[in-house]
């Protein structure tokens, strides 16, 4: 943990006088009153113009993400210790991989990986 | 037994970070801010104007901007706090990135010894991705500040970029982490700082051993895993946004995406931001393929020596850490020359092409190159048992 008190000292240092600092500028600055920066034209289509699809495009990036990333983690401790195994070591990491492999070559065919 | 830190204190440590940011935000984000604007102007076919560059050769030019910016009023449409709060936030998490940046190595001064490193954490690879999956989460925060919906699709589709691109880039990673053994940024630069024959690689490869001979050449991450290199620094841009991945800056098609709610200070803080994930991706690049500090074909314990033969171990400590630094420096001002050029070169991909190139074209490509740097590397462990 003593590593980490020089990211806590700069963090003190960067923070706390930033968020401090911008939330005194930007009220002293802020314009009074109104609403959004819009046009007034995008009041007559609220939703967000996307092709079909696009909301779930992004739950579906965002599960692949987690679970692809979870993978990945476990895959770095392998690789950190790739020295000290044996040929068993790198078997055993593509008979784990290989599923994974799997599973977006399926996302793949189905079209969860098409924006 | 490594001589011990000279400043362990927790003043000495403050010092330490306030130096750090003093020169992150004094003189290379400037300096950052300057070589755009000279290589904008070399790419148009015209010169930089002198007028430009307010001191000490156009250095001054953030801090200017700044003292304008300041004076600037902002729209009141921005609401809640986190979205109020969202361009403070913005800039806190690359900045942090460096306190595990090393800089340069460790070299005895004295009784003790100094290392360029505020934070020499054991997870430090790790520890940047983590601080940049935060910058992607306040990007979605700033939407919340009333810019509609044309911010908070820019807003979506940016952390969706940001976080394929961080998977990408973990596995393009992997390769790499194979060879060094470790997630230190400081050692995976000192373990570069040695040579191998790369014209005796093939045959060690096919199962005729290590053999020294020929011209060696220096044992950088490029020259080891040129793929790797290609992949990272790609998946990297991706994750931070960098050309050609900047498609949620596009002023024309989404009216500044998920910024567009901020004018003024809000914004020059985006910018900010965006500056420094420039300078974290190419120290990342710099520390893991082209060596860090190293110098080519000189190790640090050759350099020390050797000066130390006729200044004495104190001086020539000193000296190896001011040119090591220099070489630091030089090295990043490459890769950041080189960033710019590909802002230049290439045209600007679209969100689909973006998230098609990160899961569809690193991802399976980084695999690949896990299990041929895998196979070559158990290939060399058994020609060398």
């Amino acid at each position: 943990m003593a590593e980490y008190v020089g990211v806590l000292i700069m963090l003190g240092l960067v923070a706390v006088p930033g968020c401090l600092g911008w939330m005194l500028i930007s009220r002293r600055r802020r314009e009074p009153g109104e609403g959004s920066p819009e046009e007034p034209a995008d009041v007559s289509s609220p939703r967000p113009e996307s092709s079909p699809g696009a909301g779930s495009g992004f739950f579906l990036a965002a599960a692949a993400f987690v679970v692809l990333q979870a993978a990945g983690l476990v895959v770095v401790a392998w690789a950190l210790a790739f020295g000290q195994l044996a040929a068993q070591g790198l078997v055993e990491v593509g008979i784990f991989l290989l599923p994974l492999a799997v599973a977006v070559a399926y996302l793949w065919r189905r079209g969860a990986l098409d924006w | 037994m490594s001589p011990e830190p000279l400043s362990a204190g927790l003043l000495g440590i403050g010092l330490q970070a306030m130096l750090l940011l003093a020169v992150v935000l004094g003189v290379m984000v400037p300096g950052v801010a300057r070589a755009e604007r000279r290589h904008a102007a070399r790419v148009e076919g015209r010169g930089a104007s002198a007028h430009a560059d307010p001191g000490l050769g156009g250095l001054l030019e953030p801090a200017a901007r700044i003292l304008k910016l300041l004076g600037k009023r902002m729209p009141g449409g921005s609401s809640g706090s986190l979205g109020v709060l969202a361009p403070a936030l913005i800039a806190i998490p690359p900045l942090l990135a460096f306190a595990a940046i090393p800089f340069a190595g460790r070299y005895a001064v004295g009784d003790g010894s100094v290392s360029l490193v505020l934070a020499d954490v054991e997870i430090g690879v790790l520890y940047v991705f983590a601080l940049a999956a935060m910058g992607a989460l306040i990007t979605v925060w700033s939407a919340a500040a009333g810019g509609g919906s044309r911010a908070l699709v820019g807003a979506l589709r940016g952390a969706a970029r940001s976080l394929s691109g961080d998977l990408a880039l973990l596995f393009a990673l992997l390769p790499m982490l194979l060879i060094f053994g470790s997630l230190r940024l400081g050692e995976m630069a000192a373990w570069q700082d040695s040579t191998f024959a790369l014209l005796a690689l093939p045959g060690a490869l096919l199962g005729g051993g290590l053999q020294v001979s020929g011209p060696t050449w220096p044992a950088w991450g490029i020259f080891l895993n040129p793929l790797a290199f290609f992949l990272v620094l790609t998946a990297a841009s991706a994750r931070a946004g960098l050309a050609p991945f900047d498609a949620e800056y596009a002023e024309a098609e989404l009216a500044g995406g998920h910024s567009a709610a901020y004018s003024g200070l809000g914004l020059g803080l985006f910018a900010l931001a965006a500056r420094l994930q420039l300078l974290v991706v190419a120290a990342l690049v710099v520390l893991i393929f082209l060596g860090g500090w190293t110098l080519p074909w000189i190790s640090q314990q050759t350099l020390v020596e050797g000066i130390g033969a006729y200044l004495g171990s104190g001086l020539a400590n000193v000296i190896g850490l001011g040119l090591h630094l220099g070489a630091f420096a030089l090295k990043l001002a490459l890769v950041i020359r080189l960033e710019l050029i590909i802002r230049s070169a290439l045209p600007r991909l679209g969100h689909a092409g973006a998230m098609s190139l990160c899961w569809k074209i690193i991802i399976p490509a980084a695999l690949v190159d896990l299990a041929l740097t895998a196979a070559a590397l158990r290939s060399l462990a058994g020609g060398a048992a």
